[in-house]
Order: structure tokens, then C-alpha cells, then sequence
């Protein structure tokens, strides 16, 4: 049961990060594989704001979500916005950046890694019907859900989200209409960034900040959208509980390939449906 | 003979194609026209194999081919040309139509033995197509629209097919080459069953003896090029009320 | 002259016709233009003398070199294989593979443990072994990425790499030395030679297995095999239209890619002596797809070159600025990118330019 909460915690974590990667690669083509480093320079952020200078947390979430969101302004403008449909060019850019900020972050807050936050207030633990559970994992929890619902409200409800949904499925007839759909994909973009931030600094909750999260993190966040499909959010929540709970589950069942069975999962679900869970099916 | 029988194609609630039933006789010469988005390329695709048919019989002779993909249908001798000259920008027009001549097994994996002399039924396959031997070891984004398009027909003929299926294949072609270009067709072997989508209607009356209308996924009108023209529901469906006609 | 083009370029002109073409297209300086950067029309003598040079060079250069040098040298020629197994299938089949190194680290792992714990030393059996399972680690991994394609198969590439990777990670439970690395690997005994492991030696003898097994891709990219790849890369749907059965050829050059790279992690295993999850993992697949497009994709060439230039990069890092090298490799990246679009900027400056008096040539 515990490992069931927590498996739900770690997915609403990937949930965060892995609905603005789905989004980004959705609406603009664009593969960010650096989008794991930016939840990386979020959680170290993070830490420097709660941990190190003692700030409140919402403080912390605030500057990791904006200190990402330059990286994010940063890369986007300089380069992925002028890489549209370049493959090649995007995976360099993406390795290029994820390479730097592993350096940087190194460079900055030293080679080790940081332990997961406490923060008073959220420390403690709750009673949850009878079960002992931390409150930073509730926190989270909640936060996912907050979250979960305001995206799919933008996205279902809004004009904006219209404009998204409509531009993944026909560019060509969005740009006719007049709407400068590059502005909308760099406003998701950034947004999108700032999210990867907040993730970080949330998640460092009770995964602390490492160097390798660039990477590691960024991976989960793949399987997520691999399975969930590209651009859809439903599809991604659940995507993000599966990876989730197949990590936590098996760190129970199968301790020693806690990793590799979660891309056994994957593997098994993409033989059976090629196109992800939600079986939305990008032309590209 | 190549026969539909009740074919449907839907994308989500969309029915692009719905309960078509056709027959084409062997070496029919037919014309498949039709308002943007009625219909034509999806069903020139389900005939290719290009896309699966949600429901229906798609046969090829007595043979049911309806779940064969595109290669095992091309190996039974159904070509296709495609609507936008997707030529492969990478490979010169000498590899691409080696590529066309080459002959893939029934897996669709071409061996050794069969295609040693692949080089040279390349070489007179873009002869025998009049695509100037200069630009044969030129990329194809050099060519000019016409030697595209007639590369683009050469590729498609390479293997003698039974059935060719056209995809517009006149689209951005000067007067002159469109007549070129009908005469060409019109002189195929009159064995192989040709199936054109078309927009222009002097490549469509020009070659066709049988003109099948499309409208809203449906066969409308099915007859010869003069019940067709004399038909008023055609001319409702292209100028009428119908609201779709945009051509 | 102008307006006899203009009729040569009907498209449905007889082949009888095309004999004046072919006389004027070869008297028009304007298609002299158009076959430049064909390879099909270069030189002759150009691509064996390119190759001869490049030969002496690798066998000469390294009897000039300390033996640090020549380590640096065998690594080089380790990575280049290596970058050139992933481009038969990222430049020839254009299938954009984020997990290659996995299989790098199939066969080095197998031949590891072969080794380690096996107390197999025989090259023959090792290789052979190690290919083997390098094989069908791709087999399973080229299967699920298959199933999907675009984006999808760089993600799930990218995903399925990570895999292997983990599973190198808890090498510890499945092996008895309890450590994540396979260390103490030896150079194998190659009978019937007896060879003495000077770090010369070993250069030797990496560069002729490496140079038999790029041989093997040559052939493959310049046969029928190669040539169905590269149009499947161009357009696939119209391959499968042609009667190309695309899964079979893409399944099977991901397939011949995974093993050559398995042969690589072979030889980079009996070089270093050990082989860690950090040579299996995104990281790594990451340097090798930044050697292959410093390089150029598409030519195996490319992947010799890109390695020459990561790898002295690293090694550069590693000498003068060791706690910076991720940074080094992340800024060659960049600059990486950088050329490739300016050579691509330039490049379609050149062919409009050639495109408009082209036209100015058929409208005159």
C-alpha cells in the first residue's frame, strides 16, 4: 500500500514534467531532451532557496520555476526556434545543453548530491485513512491533481488550448487563420519550463537534486510521453502513474531492477500499442 | 480484375470512404473525380494498400488482398504513383529507378540472383521514359517539374504492373506537357487497368472511358465520359448547393 | 539554345529525342553545375587515393607515437567502428537511434564476463559469443522501436538504450564480483597467433578487426542492401510502394548495426580492461551521435572523422581542464550545430542560386 502511495507521488512528479514535454514535442515538433535539465536546475535552485538561505517553500518553488524558465527562454530562443523540423540539429542542441548544465550545476553546487528537502511544515507525516505517510508526499500528491486539472481545463475549456490542440492536429489551417502559432509554441515552451522547475523543486522533496537527474529524470519523463502519446494530457497522467507505480512497485517485488523493469513495461505496452495508451497517432 | 466490395474507411467519426462497391475490368481506363475531400485519394490508398480498409472485401483477380500491405500488393502488380512528386531527394533519378526495377521476392526483399542486370533496365527504363540522360546522376530537386512527374510515372511502370494507380498525376504541368502526358497514358499497355484521379477535366475526358464521380465518400455517378457530362447531379455536386464543392 | 532545352524538357518526349538532349545537356554549362556534389561524377582516382593516404596514415602514424598516444589512437579506432555501425542506420536507413551504445555495451559486457567469470580467453569464441548476444539484444530493442515511428522511435530508442544501461547498473546481482563494472578483463589469446600486448600491438590488432568489420559495412552500404536503405530513408512509403518490404530492411540494418557495435564493445573491453554502465548509457549514445554528424551522416567516413575529433576533444578535456569535460562536450555540441547550419545556410544559397539561373536558362 505504501509503495502504491508512493509510486502515486513520484507519477504526479512525472506528470509535471512529462505534460510540458508532451506538449512541447506536440505542438512544435520539437525534441527537448534537455527538458530533464531543467527540472534538475529547479531543484537546485530549490535547494539554495529552502535549504541553504532558509526561505519559505513557496519561495523556493517560485525561483526554481523561474530559474528555469530562462534556461528555458534562453535555449528556445537561441536555438530550438530556429530548428524546426531539424532533427539532427535538436538532439545536438539537446545533448549540448543537457552536457553544460550537468557541468554547471557541478560547478555551482558541487559533485554530490543534495538530500531530499525538509521544509517546515511539510516534514511531518499524516494520518491517511489509519496509514503513516509523509506530509511532503501528500503535498505533492495534491499539487499533481491541482495541476492535472487546471492544464486540462486550459486545454479543453480555453481559447488557448484550443489554439494548441488545433495546431498539433493542422498547423497549415491554425497559421491561415491568422494566429501566430510560433508565439503560442514559444509561450508553451517557456511555460513548459517554468513547470520542469517547479517539478524540480517539488520533487526534491523526496529526491533531493543530483547532476544526473538531467538525464535520469529526462528518461522517465520519455517513457512517460512515450506511453501517454505525444501531446495528450489524459495520456499523460497515466502514463506518469504507470511509470510511477511500476517504480515503486517493483523497487518492492524486484529491488535490484527497480530500472529495468520499468522499460520492460514500456516495451511490453509498445508492442501491444504502438501508439501509447491514448493511441493518439502523430504524423510527423 | 480488380474488384471493392463494400469498403469503408473512417478516421475516428470521420467516414472518409464509405461502402464503396467497384469493379474494374481489366484494362479499363477509368477516371476518379470528385470536390476536395470526397474521397478519391483515400480510396486510391485503400486500392494501394497505403491504408487499411476499416470494413469490405478488396479483391485482385479471385485473390482477397484486403489485408495486404502495400508491398505484397505491389508485388502482385498494383503500382501507384503519388499526388505531391514525393521523389526521394537523397537518390538520383538512375538509383531511384534502379530501385524501381529491382524485383523484391514475395517477402519484399530483393536477392542477388534475378536483378544483376538492374543497372541496365534503370538505364532504359529512363530512356524508354524520355527523362534526359543528363539529369540522370542529378538529384531530383534539379529536375524540373515535368521530369519529375515523368519520373515519377517511370518508377511506377518499371515492373509492368496490372494496375496503376495515378494520383494526379498532372498537377503543375504546362499545356503542352498535360498533352504529352494524356497521350502517354492513353498508349500503355492495354492490358494494364489504369485508375487517374484527376482534377482536370480535358486529362479526365481526354483518357478516361469510365468516369466515377465521388461525393462525400460515396459513389455518386459511375458511367461513360458522356453520361457524366450530361449528368446534372455532377454538376450539382460541383456547383451546387451542396456546399463542399470548392473546385 | 535555350529554347531547344525548353522542348528537351518535356517529359514526354520519345526516346528518340533524347539523343539531342543528352548532346546539348552535355554542352550546357548549366548541368555541369547541377552534377557537382554528386559522387557518382567525381574523379576517379580521387576516392582510392583518399582511402590509400587514410590507410598509411593508420598503419604508419602510431609508430611515431608514446605509447599513451597509441591507447588514444586504439580508442580512436574503437569509437570510429563504433560511430560507423550507428550510421548505417542513422545516415543510410535514416533511423535516428539515441540508444546505440547499448549494444557497445552488450558485447563488451558479455566478453567481460566470458572473461571475468567464465575463463574464456579465446578471441574466437569471445567475439562470436559477444556478437551473438549484441545481436539479440538489437533484435529486442529494434523490435519494440519499430513498432513505432517518427519521434516515437527516437524516444523509445532513447528509452530502450537506458534499459541496457540499467540493466549494467545491477551487474552486481547478476555477477559475483559485486561490482557495477567488469573489471580485469585481459587481451584475449588469438590462436593460432601469439601476440605480445604492447599497446602497439593492440592498436594493430584493433585496427585490423575493426578494419574487417567496417569492410563488412562498405559492403553493405554499397551493395543493393545499402541502396534500398537509403531510398527507404528518402521515402519509405513509396519504397513499400515499389514492393519493398521497409520493416524486414530497417529490422535487419538495425539488426547488422547492433552487431558491428558489438564487435566494437568487444575490442573496447580487451583495450580498456574493463567495462562500466558509463560506456553503455545516454551519454555515450550521445557522443556517437555527435561523431557521426560532426562527420557527416551518411558516409562511413564521417563516423571515422567525427571520432577522431570527440575523442581528442575528450582526451584535451581529460589533460587540461579534467572537472570540466562535461562542459567541453557539451560546448562541441553546440559548435557542432552551429557549422552544420551554416554549411546548410550556404549550401541552399548555393543551390537556389544555381536553381534561379537554371531557370533564367530555360525562360530566356
Amino acid at each position: 500500500m505504501l509503495a502504491v502511495l508512493n509510486g502515486i507521488s513520484l507519477g504526479f512528479v512525472l506528470f509535471l514534467i512529462g505534460s510540458g514535454l508532451s506538449l512541447i514535442i506536440g505542438s512544435m515538433g520539437i525534441i527537448n531532451l534537455a527538458h530533464g535539465a531543467l527540472y534538475m536546475v529547479g531543484a537546485y535552485v530549490g535547494w539554495s532557496v529552502a535549504m541553504d538561505a532558509g526561505l519559505p517553500f513557496w519561495l523556493a518553488i517560485v525561483c526554481g520555476a523561474l530559474a528555469a524558465a530562462a534556461v528555458g527562454v534562453l535555449i528556445h530562443q537561441v536555438f530550438f526556434r530556429h530548428l524546426s523540423g531539424l532533427l539532427d540539429e535538436q538532439i545536438l542542441v539537446s545533448f549540448g545543453v543537457v552536457y553544460i548544465l550537468a557541468d554547471v550545476v557541478q560547478w555551482v553546487w558541487g559533485t554530490n548530491a543534495k538530500a531530499p528537502f525538509s521544509v517546515p511544515g511539510l516534514d511531518g507525516s499524516v494520518n491517511l485513512l489509519g496509514l503513516i505517510y509523509p506530509t511532503a508526499r501528500v503535498f505533492i500528491m495534491a499539487v499533481g491533481i491541482v495541476f492535472g486539472a487546471l492544464l486540462w481545463w486550459l486545454q479543453q475549456r480555453t481559447r488557448i488550448g484550443a489554439i494548441v490542440r488545433a495546431g498539433m492536429d493542422d498547423p497549415q489551417m491554425v497559421r491561415t487563420m491568422g494566429i501566430r502559432l510560433d508565439l503560442v509554441a514559444a509561450g508553451l515552451f517557456v511555460i513548459g519550463s517554468a513547470v520542469a522547475g517547479a517539478a524540480g523543486v517539488i520533487g526534491g522533496l523526496v529526491m533531493g537534486a543530483q547532476p544526473s537527474f538531467g538525464i535520469d529524470i529526462m528518461l522517465l519523463a520519455l517513457v512517460v510521453v512515450v506511453l501517454g502519446g505525444v501531446g495528450s494530457i489524459p495520456g499523460a497522467l497515466i502514463g506518469a502513474l504507470i511509470v510511477g507505480l511500476s517504480q515503486a512497485v517493483s523497487v518492492v517485488l524486484f529491488p535490484s531492477f527497480s530500472g529495468f523493469s520499468l522499460y520492460v513495461v514500456m516495451a511490453v505496452i509498445l508492442v501491444l500499442r504502438p501508439a501509447g495508451i491514448s493511441g493518439r497517432v502523430v504524423t510527423q | 480484375m480488380f474488384t471493392l466490395e463494400g469498403v469503408s474507411l473512417r478516421y475516428g467519426g470521420v467516414r472518409a470512404v464509405n461502402d464503396v462497391s467497384l469493379t474494374f475490368e481489366t484494362g479499363a481506363r477509368v477516371a476518379l473525380i470528385g470536390p476536395n475531400g470526397a474521397g478519391k485519394s483515400s480510396l486510391l490508398s485503400l486500392m494501394g494498400g497505403q491504408t487499411r480498409s476499416t470494413s469490405g472485401l478488396i479483391r485482385l483477380g479471385e485473390r482477397d488482398i484486403t489485408t495486404l500491405g502495400p508491398y505484397r500488393r505491389a508485388n502482385l502488380g498494383i503500382t501507384r504513383s503519388f499526388q505531391i512528386t514525393n521523389l526521394m531527394e537523397g537518390l538520383t533519378a538512375r538509383e531511384q529507378a534502379e530501385l524501381a526495377c529491382m524485383t523484391p521476392g514475395r517477402r519484399g526483399w530483393v536477392r542477388a540472383r534475378g536483378n544483376q542486370d538492374s543497372k541496365q533496365r534503370a538505364e532504359s527504363l529512363l530512356a524508354d521514359w524520355g527523362v534526359p540522360e543528363r539529369t540522370w546522376d542529378v538529384r531530383p530537386e534539379s529536375l524540373s517539374y515535368g521530369q519529375q512527374r515523368s519520373l515519377e510515372l517511370a518508377l511506377a511502370m518499371a515492373r509492368s504492373p496490372k494496375v496503376l494507380l495515378l494520383d494526379e498525376p498532372n498537377v503543375g504541368l504546362t499545356g503542352q506537357e498535360n498533352t504529352a502526358l494524356v497521350r502517354r497514358i492513353a498508349g500503355l499497355d492495354p492490358k494494364i487497368t489504369v485508375v487517374l484521379v484527376a482534377h482536370d477535366m480535358d486529362m479526365v475526358f481526354g483518357f478516361a472511358e469510365r468516369v466515377i464521380v465521388m461525393a462525400r465518400g460515396k459513389v455518386a455517378v459511375d458511367g461513360s465520359p458522356e453520361e457524366v457530362r450530361k449528368n446534372q447531379l455532377v454538376a450539382d455536386i460541383y456547383f451546387g448547393t451542396g456546399g463542399e464543392a470548392s473546385k | 539554345m535555350s529554347k531547344k532545352r525548353t522542348t528537351n524538357d518535356l517529359p514526354m518526349e520519345s526516346s528518340s529525342t533524347t539523343g539531342a538532349a543528352r548532346t546539348d545537356g552535355a554542352a550546357s554549362g548549366g548541368s555541369s553545375t547541377a552534377t557537382r556534389g554528386n559522387p557518382a561524377r567525381r574523379p576517379r582516382w580521387k576516392q582510392p587515393l583518399a582511402t590509400g593516404v587514410a590507410a598509411a596514415l593508420l598503419i604508419l602514424l602510431p609508430l611515431l607515437l608514446t605509447p599513451f598516444h597509441q591507447d588514444l589512437a586504439t580508442r580512436i579506432v574503437i569509437l570510429a567502428l563504433l560511430a560507423m555501425s550507428l550510421d548505417l542506420i542513422y545516415g543510410y536507413a535514416g533511423m535516428i537511434s539515441l540508444g546505440h551504445a547499448a549494444f557497445f555495451g552488450a558485447g563488451g559486457y558479455t566478453v567481460g564476463m566470458l572473461m571475468v567469470d567464465g575463463g574464456v580467453t579465446n578471441f574466437w569464441v569471445g567475439m562470436a559469443v559477444s556478437v551473438l548476444v549484441a545481436s539479440v539484444v538489437a533484435a529486442i530493442v529494434g523490435f519494440v522501436a519499430l513498432r513505432t515511428r517518427g519521434i516515437y522511435f527516437i524516444l523509445v530508442t532513447f528509452a530502450m538504450g537506458q534499459m541496457i544501461y540499467s540493466l549494467a547498473q545491477q551487474w552486481d546481482v547478476l555477477q559475483t564480483s559485486g561490482a557495477e563494472a567488469v573489471v580485469g578483463i585481459a587481451p584475449p589469446e588469438v590462436s593460432p597467433l601469439v601476440i605480445q600486448w604492447t599497446s602497439l600491438n593492440m592498436y594493430y590488432f584493433t585496427l585490423v578487426v575493426a578494419g574487417v568489420a567496417a569492410l563488412v559495412l562498405y559492403l553493405l552500404v554499397s551493395s543493393r542492401y545499402g541502396l534500398v536503405l537509403r531510398g527507404i530513408r528518402e521515402n519509405q512509403q513509396r519504397m513499400s510502394a515499389l514492393g519493398y518490404n521497409t520493416w524486414l530492411y530497417q529490422y535487419s540494418a538495425f539488426i547488422a548495426a547492433g552487431a558491428i557495435a558489438g564487435v566494437a564493445g568487444v575490442l573496447f573491453a580487451y583495450y580498456s580492461g574493463i567495462m562500466a554502465p558509463a560506456n553503455v548509457g545516454i551519454a555515450q549514445s550521445g557522443l556517437i551521435v555527435l561523431m557521426i554528424i560532426i562527420g557527416g551522416v551518411g558516409r562511413l567516413w564521417g563516423g571515422v572523422i567525427g571520432a577522431v575529433v570527440v575523442e581528442l576533444a575528450g582526451f584535451l578535456a581529460d589533460q587540461y581542464a579534467p572537472d570540466h569535460k562535461n562542459l567541453v562536450l557539451g560546448a562541441l555540441f553546440v559548435v557542432a550545430l552551429v557549422v552544420l547550419r551554416a554549411i546548410a545556410i550556404t549550401g541552399k544559397k548555393r543551390a537556389s542560386r544555381r536553381r534561379s539561373e537554371e531557370g533564367a536558362h530555360v525562360h530566356a
